[in-house]
């Protein structure tokens, strides 16, 4: 893909470690193809679970602190000297801002001994004594991304366009998890883990309806049937590889060029 | 400060596995016994990083296992024989538009179940959780709340609120009010004390009266009357099976809430909630009267521990006070 006379965003894409499949898919689409639209790219992973619990830390006076870490980040990769007066250097520059944290919230869980027993009312058949009602599940999840929410609020009043990234879908295959990841012991039930996944993005879908932002969910180009990663897409189990990151990147070039 | 000896047949060790279930009074008791180191028993739970706020709005942890409020000793019977699959109510859920509600826990989760397999897959796991805490149970400390209720007209099932009264919708063909007196009560416990102890014969028992008055009544009697017909059954059924039923035992906490000596200072602005004063005097004759001494030296050194600081501050899930809502 050759960027030609189309719009070109300058494309900041950080995250947790699902980024690192967006980093691989980069890496390959900018071997097959030096001057390709995503050489201009920048893909973060940032860190695996700290930042998204702290994304936007409220202060006791009511006041949000975007997380420093993320800050720094921010600075270094958008070459701002003076971060303090970052929102006036970045007025009318429009810079695209692709967080995709949350994901690992799925993973504590699905990959947790203290939750890997559990099932979804209404998703499993088989008697297991232990199935969570899923609105929970959902509640749950918004409890924990509620500093993600404040720092995505953050974020947009520092001027940039701020989306958020769905995904990646589960891998059905256990056995391939266990192989790929022998030091994951627990894994939920693989329809369990969809169920997870599916309120996940749902309280994703939630945070970005509450602060105005985009949720870009590509999620339809890389599922089979039953919502399930595409098995050429599968990586080490929890992660897509490189193949998804590109075919991710390139959905999400076409919808910044058709907005 | 009154103190009103209790002779129990048997104390409460650490390791006793106590399970609480009836009105929202009964809720206290159960923090009070987490939050001072004896084996609670919780057979339908979740994992731990659960938030308590979200844990409670969903139910779990609020008592044993997740049925909620159980008003009435009738309540408590048909619970048992659902459980062992002896009993099942014709009516097995209401509709709500696109929601379906278990008749017999109305307020189990916001807004009840998004389909009518969700809602039985979540039954079916109830039913074993609380078969497992009957059958696994050292104690079990029972609080008596109401004796009004209204049940099917069909099969006698009794619902623990008005059916239409923020679930379900009220049908007079369908439904009736009923008030059961000494003898029904009677009968509902020595039933249910038979019957479980078919399946746990070593079971103690803990018997109490919820001091908390009635917000409403459907009796035509002012709602004093029917607070007092209501409580004065159930007291005078809780004194009938101290006498005669072995390993159980009756704890006045009614009467600690309610005595004049206290001069009504047990009970909040609105006159119905229990005041943790209140429920500090009934908790520490309970556990001086009921608990081996060992344990009692151990709730002096967690009496403010983080668990019972946090549990004070979420409110009770009380039923009773959807009608003022209403």
């Amino acid at each position: 893909m050759n960027a030609g006379n189309s719009i070109e965003p300058k494309v900041f894409i950080f995250g947790d470690s699902h980024s690192t499949a967006l980093a691989k898919g980069k890496e390959k689409a900018c071997t097959e193809d030096s001057a390709c639209a995503f050489c201009d790219w920048k893909v973060v992973y940032v860190d695996n679970g700290n930042v998204v619990d702290h994304l936007g830390i409220e202060l006791k006076d009511g006041q949000a602190l975007l997380n420093p870490i993320l800050d720094r980040l921010l600075a270094e990769n958008l070459k701002i000297i003076d971060r303090y007066s970052r929102r006036n250097m970045l007025a009318g520059q429009a810079h695209e801002l692709v967080l995709l944290f949350g994901y690992v919230e799925m993973h504590r869980m699905c990959f947790n001994p203290r939750w890997a027993k559990r099932a979804i009312l209404g998703v499993e058949t088989e008697p297991s004594g232990a199935a969570l009602p899923p609105e929970m599940i959902y509640e749950l999840l918004r409890h924990r991304l509620k500093s993600y929410g404040r720092g995505v609020s953050l974020l947009k009043d520092l001027g940039f366009k701020v989306s958020l990234l769905a995904g990646p879908p589960p891998v059905p295959d256990v056995e391939f998890i266990r192989d790929k990841l022998p030091k994951f012991k627990a894994i939920m039930k693989t329809r369990s883990r969809l169920a997870f996944f599916e309120a996940l993005n749902k309280a994703m879908d939630s945070i970005a309806r509450d602060t105005g932002v985009p949720l870009r969910n590509y999620m339809d180009t890389t599922t089979d049937a039953d919502g399930y990663l595409l098995q050429e897409y599968w990586g080490d189990g929890i992660h897509g590889n490189a193949a998804y990151g590109k075919k991710i990147l390139e959905c999400l070039y076409a919808d910044l060029n058709r907005t | 400060m009154v103190n009103p000896a209790v002779s129990s047949p048997f104390k409460i060790s650490r390791t006793d596995k106590i399970a609480t279930g009836g009105s929202c009074f009964a809720q206290h008791i159960a923090r009070r016994l987490k939050a001072s180191g004896y084996t609670y028993l919780v057979t339908e739970d979740v994992p731990t990083d659960v938030p308590p706020d979200i844990a409670m709005r969903y139910n779990y942890g609020v008592f044993s296992a997740r049925y909620g409020n159980i008003y009435t000793a009738r309540q408590l019977l048909q619970l048992l024989r659902r459980v062992q699959g002896l009993w099942e109510a014709e009516e097995p859920y209401w509709r709500d538009r696109d929601r379906w509600i278990d008749p017999f826990r109305p307020f189990i989760q916001p807004r009840g179940f998004a389909s009518e397999r969700e809602l039985n897959e979540d039954r079916r796991q109830h039913y074993s959780a609380v078969l497992e805490m009957f059958r696994t149970a050292d104690v079990f400390v029972f609080t008596l709340g109401l004796t009004e209720a209204w049940r099917s007209r069909v099969d006698g099932a009794v619902f623990p609120g008005c059916p239409g009264c923020n679930a379900g919708s009220f049908d007079p063909e369908r439904y009736e009010f009923y008030n059961a007196d000494y003898r029904d009560v009677l009968s509902d416990m020595r039933a249910f004390i038979r019957e479980i102890r078919k399946l746990n014969p070593t079971l103690k028992f803990i018997i109490t009266v919820s001091p908390v008055p009635l917000t409403a009544t459907a009796s035509g009697e002012h709602v004093l009357s029917a607070t007092t017909y209501s409580k004065s059954v159930l007291r005078a059924v809780a004194g009938k099976l101290d006498q005669e039923i072995e390993n159980l035992v009756y704890f006045p906490s009614y009467e600690i809430i309610t005595s004049q000596s206290n001069r009504g200072r047990y009970f909040g602005a609105d006159l119905r909630t229990i005041e943790d004063l209140g429920v500090d005097h009934v908790m520490g004759a309970f556990f001086e009267h009921l608990c081996d001494t060992e344990s009692v030296n151990l709730l002096s050194h967690r009496a403010e521990s983080e668990d019972l600081a946090f549990n004070s501050s979420v409110a009770l899930v009380c039923d009773e006070e959807r009608l003022i809502a209403q």
